[in-house]
């Protein structure tokens, strides 16, 4: 089943350039895509535009083989998918961490009972059963990260949309992402400029570009041994080649 | 106040209903206002003492919010005694120290800091996610109570961007002077305060509803009166209705 259908989406802000320029994107059920490209290409406007938290100026977004019409839609498609913002402050609002992670739940309908019950196990599956009684505001950046996760995986979507989970993160933390996001077996589209990252965790890596989705027909992303100093510290490199263009630091 | 350390505490003050804690802290507040004689404050003063004490809050902490409290007190008793018309107890030269005047300030003292102490105590020994439910079943509006927890959350992320902003001030050398200048650089950095937190506020919504919010907020916990709210209610009135009673006997 296709989870994603996107045909020709375009989006402004107001009477600016165009930051989605006709994109067309298709993901099918238990797939995993990586978005990776340039600061300003419109891969965090891209989901909002899924979630329906932002209005495209033309296309059309099917999600879960239902064409969206307006926002009654996208409501019941958000109760299936699982977005995590790029800054945690952003995701994180309520008091404490149980609370911030119950809040998704609750919203499905669940008792107060049950949607604690589902926070405790969410958190616990993240290794975070330590931090319930904590305040949000006063996590570590690491643990904020971890804990926007189990306030997005509590929700037990059918999709999950990761904007940056990594970025900022220690190397412990970095691994501990990789780890959890390996052992879901969900539909899931990630943004990062970590290539590394992407080839660790998707299956397909798509590139955006002034707006456009540029599939794997376009970029190749691959695996190649390379030597240099402090080679054994976690790191990133740059360097991706597209066909036409030459190159894109 | 909402601090964990305070809110970790397992005391008695910790464990009553929001909803009576706040009713006894207006009464409390509203009373202090009503109050003109010293031994009533007094009684008050020592009550407040009493919350504190049954809070368990560390006496540095109290101490250290105390001090910017009485601070501004101060410049009462710099004032207040040699003004304010009354019984001379004590002339030197042209400073004329006066009884009432004395009085007047003790009164300020101590309505201050018993108004501060009960804030700290009985208010700060409640979660802000309590304090919002609280508001909520005592019919304040659902917009206010939100804006109140929202203003909460997010004051120390304003307050972080805007220490990242002054370093970032300090990095590029500005030094703060009486000129154009520094005051059209401190503008543009308000602003961009307010730019930034419309910003955060509009993610903070989208981040929301992506959570399936729909304008209502659920909580995990209901509040339930117990009969020891019922008790402690009881005996606040009582105390708040017999000092009131006092202070106008007494002021006669």
């Amino acid at each position: 089943m296709e989870v994603i259908g996107i045909e020709g989406l375009y989006f402004s802000y107001g009477n600016q350039n165009l930051v989605l320029n006709g994109v067309d994107l298709s993901v099918a059920s238990g797939e995993k895509i990586g978005l990776i490209g340039p600061n300003g290409s419109g891969k965090t406007t891209l989901f909002l535009c899924i979630m329906g938290l932002l209005k495209p100026s033309s296309g059309k977004i099917s999600l879960f083989g239902k064409e969206m019409q307006g926002e009654r839609d996208f409501r019941w498609a958000r109760r299936r998918i699982g977005l995590l913002f790029q800054d945690p402050d952003d995701q994180l609002f309520c008091p404490t961490v149980l609370e911030d992670v119950a809040f998704g739940p609750l919203n499905l309908g669940k008792t107060p009972k049950e949607a604690e019950e589902i926070a405790r196990k969410t958190l616990s599956f993240l290794g975070l059963e330590d931090l319930e009684d904590r305040l949000t505001y006063r996590l570590s950046g690491g643990e904020k990260k971890l804990v926007s996760m189990a306030t997005v995986l509590s929700m037990e979507p059918e999709l999950l949309l990761l904007d940056e989970p990594t970025n900022g993160l220690d190397e412990e933390t970095y691994e501990r992402i990789v780890e959890i996001l390996n052992a879901l077996n969900l539909t899931c589209v990630f943004i990062s400029h970590d290539v590394d990252f992407l080839l660790n965790t998707t299956h397909k890596i798509y590139m955006m570009k002034r707006g456009r989705i540029l599939t794997d027909g376009e970029m190749v992303a691959h695996h190649h041994v390379h030597v240099h100093r402090l080679g054994s510290i976690h790191h990133t490199h740059w360097k991706l080649l597209c066909e036409g263009d030459g190159g894109d630091e | 106040m909402f601090e964990a350390d305070f809110l970790s505490n397992k005391h008695f003050l910790r464990r009553l209903d929001p909803r009576f804690k706040i009713f006894a802290y207006l009464a409390l507040a509203f009373e202090i206002t009503l109050l003109e004689t010293v031994t009533v404050c007094m009684a008050v003063f020592l009550c407040s003492v009493l919350f504190v004490l049954l809070s368990k809050i560390t006496l540095s902490e109290i101490i250290k919010r105390m001090v910017a409290v009485n601070f501004f007190v101060l410049l009462f008793w710099a004032v207040l005694p040699f003004t304010y018309p009354g019984e001379s107890i004590f002339r030197y030269s042209f400073l004329n120290i006066t009884r009432e005047g004395l009085i007047y300030s003790l009164l300020i003292t101590l309505k201050c800091n018993s108004a501060f102490l009960l804030l700290f105590s009985l208010v700060g020994s409640i979660t802000s996610a309590e304090l919002g439910q609280a508001l909520i079943s005592l019919r304040l509006s659902p917009k206010l109570t939100y804006l109140i927890l929202f203003t909460w959350r997010y004051l120390s992320v304003m307050w972080m961007e805007l220490n990242i902003m002054t370093r970032s001030l300090k990095a590029r050398s500005f030094e703060p002077k009486n000129n154009l200048f520094t005051y059209k650089t401190l503008a543009f950095m308000v602003g961009m305060l307010m730019v930034r937190a419309y910003e955060r506020s509009r993610r903070v919504k989208w981040a929301m509803e992506a959570r399936g919010f729909e304008g209502r907020f659920y909580s995990l916990k209901g509040l339930c009166a117990q009969k020891r709210d019922w008790a402690f209610g009881a005996i606040s009135f009582l105390f708040v209705a017999i000092l009131l009673y006092l202070d106008g006997l007494w002021r006669l």
